[in-house]
């Protein structure tokens, strides 16, 4: 299964995202940390402050860390589409069912490696500066016991969508569009239902329990449960005998969302590369059956998209507009129908 | 042996490939010949299993090189697109084609980079035109391939390379038994090398002959009459008017061609003779049709 010399093609386009993952990360994590400690240094010996504190969140990683991971597989799989060098790797005398292995297993490989090593060298700092006094880097490895997971079912996920898009542009859009989507989906659903009459909790707190369709939601969304997570040390109240110390991480039950995430797209990922049309790349879609299934999909979130802007500015806020909400609805679809023709059979590609 | 069994594709609902049967034999050249869109270059990235065929097979010494792709050791592909591994440099693509073929022959590569004068330490990306197909043409034969296929392989090559690959395509030919499937709109390479001539013509094979064969199967012929081109003649279904100036007709002769020439001298012409002919007018004749490039 494993073959060196894919390996190296899969080093040669994606080159650029491999070090982005490293240096993002380095930045982010051990160098952001290492800054911190330094000016927290400054703070105590200069003006003998005894208000340190220090905070961690996911968000502040999750959101770049998430773009880098499409960026990864649409330059491992998207990129060879649109720039026709996937006839090469096709004609070469490979399963499709390796190649398609080997991208992920390389993308894999240096996802985790870069968050090891980097969460590593943040603890190092931690145990080694003046942030050992505050704070304690455990909370390091419940963030890591997190975004592990949801990185490589980020990665897995993005290159799944490479399998049905036909280029870069396509496999980077969709693939943020449909990691996203659950929540973006379900709050369109929420207000198609609010103007007919249904409540949905969509409060949602992936911390306690779940309980609301809110919570449902967010779990399905990949990223956000990263987003949530949170460390806040403060060493004031520590004066006080009461040390403060504080580590939002999500229920472990939310990892069951990246474990499902992964079962799903990781093996249909294998299946449609195999069946792979090439002939069809270039284009916003591979396969020529899902383009019906697609279109009405685009057209029905165009529709209740524009329905939820325009029923709020017919009605008022304790009295939205049905009939402003259809109105916009069918603006929303007629508009989505016609450019998604357009755009449909559009080639993307690199001259020959 | 590389058989392409009952194929069939369909590209965007349009037939591009129906029901095709190719049977191309080792130490052969084989010329695929075939105007603008008319699926060339689909039928040959479907025997390079870069498309999956709907219908049908294309098998490698038996074995299916959809199902079983490790038989493409021994089978390679030259696109038309010049752009590919354009990021890489010389040493990093011997490398890769190293790992990739187990038979890659590094220094037979070297020794084909000296012969044509390619520059060996910069970036594909340096390469003009030429260089690039050149190169590609060099990298697939040192693989030691059995088979190769070459989609437009002599584009931007200027007329000495063009005149030392194809020589050296038939160097190579001779004498490892090397099949070589070439796709091209150059006729007169074709005419060079080719020992087996296939015309496609709407996603079909028009017919697969030897180059001998297509031509004796042929004949040019001018003829001028008193009047116009007698009826009987003009509605002869195995005589093309390729061109016509006044009385003079140029006629081109499918088959049945004493018989044929026989009519014709009953018709009691005021001129009567055979023009030399080109794989050109056999084109032209056989798969010419509108004139609009489709």
């Amino acid at each position: 299964m494993f073959h060196k010399a894919l390996w190296m093609r899969n080093q040669k386009l994606a080159a650029p995202a491999v070090w982005a993952v490293y240096l993002s990360l380095f930045f982010f994590l051990p160098f952001s940390f290492f800054g911190r400690a330094q000016s927290l240094q400054t703070q105590a010996e200069k003006f003998n402050d005894t208000q340190l504190n220090f905070t961690f969140h996911g968000v502040e990683i999750a959101l770049f860390l998430t773009l880098i991971l499409v960026g990864f597989a649409s330059l491992l799989l998207g990129q060879e589409r649109t720039t026709h060098s996937a006839d090469l790797t096709f004609s070469l005398p490979f399963k499709r069912k390796d190649i398609f292995l080997s991208k992920w297993m390389f993308g894999v490989v240096h996802i985790t490696t870069g968050l090891l090593v980097n969460l590593l060298l943040c603890m190092l700092i931690i145990r080694f500066t003046i942030l050992h006094e505050i704070a304690d880097a455990s909370f390091l490895l419940h963030f890591m016991a997190l975004v592990i997971p949801y990185s490589i079912a980020i990665f897995t996920f993005s290159l799944f969508i490479g399998t049905i898009a036909g280029s870069i542009v396509s496999q980077f859009i969709l693939s943020l569009i449909f990691l996203f989507f659950p929540i973006g989906f379900f709050s369109l659903i929420g207000t198609f239902l609010m103007y007919h009459g249904i409540e949905l909790d969509m409060m949602y707190d992936v911390n306690g329990r779940f309980n609301s369709f809110g919570d449902f939601i967010s779990i399905a969304t990949l990223p956000v449960p990263i987003f949530e997570f949170a460390y806040y040390t403060d060493v004031v109240t520590e004066i006080d005998g009461s040390v403060m110390d504080y580590t939002r991480m999500p229920d472990y039950l939310v990892l069951l969302s990246p474990l499902l995430y992964f079962a799903v797209t990781f093996p249909l990922g294998i299946l449609f590369f195999s069946r792979t049309k090439n002939e069809n790349n270039g284009r916003l879609l591979v396969f020529e059956k899902g383009k019906g299934f697609f279109s009405i999909g685009v057209v029905v979130c165009f529709a209740l998209a524009f329905g939820m802007a325009g029923g709020g500015i017919f009605g008022s806020y304790d009295q939205p507009s049905l009939l402003g909400y259809y109105f916009s609805a069918a603006i929303g679809a007629v508009l989505s129908y016609f450019v998604l023709r357009k755009i449909m059979n559009i080639r993307l590609g690199l001259s020959k | 042996m590389l058989k392409m069994i009952n194929v069939s594709k369909k590209i965007d609902g349009r037939q591009v490939l129906e029901n095709v049967n190719i049977t191309l034999e080792p130490g052969m050249i084989s010329g695929i010949v075939g105007r603008n869109g008319v699926g060339k270059s689909t039928l040959l990235r479907t025997l390079a299993g870069i498309l999956d065929p709907d219908e049908g097979e294309v098998t490698f010494n038996e074995i299916n090189i959809h199902q079983k792709p490790e038989v493409k050791q021994k089978l390679t592909y030259v696109p038309d697109s010049t752009e590919i591994l354009k990021t890489y440099n010389v040493k990093e693509i011997v490398k890769l084609y190293d790992a990739i073929y187990e038979d890659f022959d590094v220094m037979y590569f070297y020794s084909l980079m000296d012969r044509f004068k390619l520059p060996k330490n910069r970036k594909l990306r340096t390469y003009s035109k030429g260089m690039k197909a050149l190169f590609l043409m060099i990298l697939s034969f040192s693989t030691k391939a059995d088979f190769i296929i070459l989609d437009e392989p002599t584009n931007g090559l200027d007329p000495i390379v063009k005149r030392n690959i194809l020589q050296f395509i038939i160097e190579e030919v001779s004498e490892r038994q090397l099949s070589v499937l070439i796709s091209t709109h150059h006729l007169e390479e074709v005419e060079k090398i080719a020992d087996v001539l296939i015309m496609m013509k709407d996603g079909q094979i028009e017919s697969t002959t030897s180059i001998e064969d297509a031509k004796s199967s042929f004949r040019k012929v001018q003829a001028v009459y008193k009047h116009s081109l007698p009826e009987k003649i003009a509605n002869l279904n195995n005589v093309t008017i390729l061109s016509q100036t006044g009385r003079v007709y140029t006629l081109m002769i499918k088959g049945n061609i004493e018989e044929t020439m026989k009519e014709m001298q009953q018709e009691q012409p005021l001129l009567l003779e055979e023009l030399p002919m080109t794989l050109e007018d056999i084109f032209i004749s056989s798969l010419g049709g509108e004139s609009h490039v489709s």
